[in-house]
């Protein structure tokens, strides 16, 4: 690439190495060196550890580990548990099991209860009042009151 | 794993710190310097960068390319106080401009020996003026500047040509006799 620069381009790389520092300051190295120093005495060189890496059973690393592993399994049930709701969900529940699963009240029982009659056995509809046959006595007295009104 | 002077370096050896401290400080010296157009910004940063080195001295015997690795901490170290200078700028703008209000004030100099040179440089873009400092400051090849800054050898040339031209234009007129 550099071949291909052309003359004047050569010459600015040149001017721009001339303007390059030739010398560190005086100084750096021993301020560099004597930060090193301090670092590595104040920090250990320890490499971050697995908990089953870590000699020691009680270490903090045991401790972590357990917590990391206690995590996991509890969002793996959190996820099972939802799962198995959502399934469940959409599973058609049997009359027995919508009112005991709802603990709804007697009302509310009978009235699911009507609701499920009136889908699945329509002969069995409760009808109005108007459509119930009189018994046949009542019907009778009936006529015999007509009966007696009307004008001789 | 890794080379001798890593696992020196891993086990905390002063000597091997003064050694590696010897062999490239001149070089990153002179790179944050062009990048950052700061003698005593480049100062801190190989500084810092050095002792980042012996925090997490223990990675070192699984790196590779060691010089590689170093001159990419060093880019990151610039990065980062490019990054807070551009948060502080627009507080020194302001300040700059109740100071040229009050009567003005001098603007500061590159810290660098060819001054106009020294304007062009600061004048080009982040991305080319790295390539530049990798390249002339850190003597490093288009495939290593690739490997520093994560893209690829030609993009790095690309780079470096037109910082080039770019420098050539702005310092056209005062350009020093072939």
């Amino acid at each position: 690439m550099t071949e291909r620069l052309d003359a004047r381009l050569v010459a600015l790389e040149r001017r721009l190495e001339r303007a390059s520092p030739t010398a560190v300051p005086p100084g750096l190295r021993r301020r560099v060196l004597f930060a090193v120093e301090e670092t590595v005495d104040t920090v250990p060189a320890t490499e971050s550890r697995w908990f089953w890496q870590s000699p020691s059973l009680f270490s903090r690393d045991l401790v972590a580990g357990t917590v990391f592993v206690s995590a996991v399994a509890a969002a793996i049930a959190v996820v099972a548990f939802s799962a198995s709701i959502i399934s469940n969900s959409r599973t058609p529940l049997t009359l027995d099991e919508r009112v005991r699963l709802t603990r709804v009240r007697g009302d509310d029982v009978l009235a699911t209860l009507t609701a499920d009659a009136r889908t699945t056995a329509p002969a069995l509809r409760p009808r109005r009042i108007d459509d119930i046959p009189a018994p046949r006595d009542t019907l009778r007295a009936l006529d015999a009151q007509r009966i007696l009104q009307e004008p001789l | 794993m890794g080379n001798p002077l890593s696992e020196a370096l891993a086990a905390g050896d002063r000597e091997a710190f003064a050694a590696l401290y010897d062999r490239l400080a001149h070089r990153l010296f002179a790179t944050a310097r062009t990048m950052l157009a700061s003698t005593t910004e480049a100062e801190d940063v190989v500084h810092d960068l050095f002792v980042e080195l012996a925090r997490m001295r223990h990675r070192l015997p699984g790196i590779a390319d060691l010089d590689g690795y170093l001159f990419t901490m060093l880019r990151h170290a610039v990065s980062r106080r490019l990054r807070r200078h551009a948060l502080g700028r627009r507080g020194l703008e302001r300040l700059g401009r109740e100071r040229a209000d009050a009567g003005g004030f001098e603007t500061q100099q590159p810290d660098l020996p060819d001054e106009a040179l020294a304007r062009a440089l600061t004048a080009l873009p982040t991305a080319q003026r790295e390539v530049i400092a990798l390249k002339i400051d850190g003597g490093l090849t288009f495939v290593e500047i690739a490997a520093v800054i994560g893209t690829s050898a030609n993009t790095a040339a690309s780079r470096y040509r037109y910082a080039l031209e770019k420098l050539r234009a702005a310092v056209a007129t005062k350009e020093v006799p072939r």
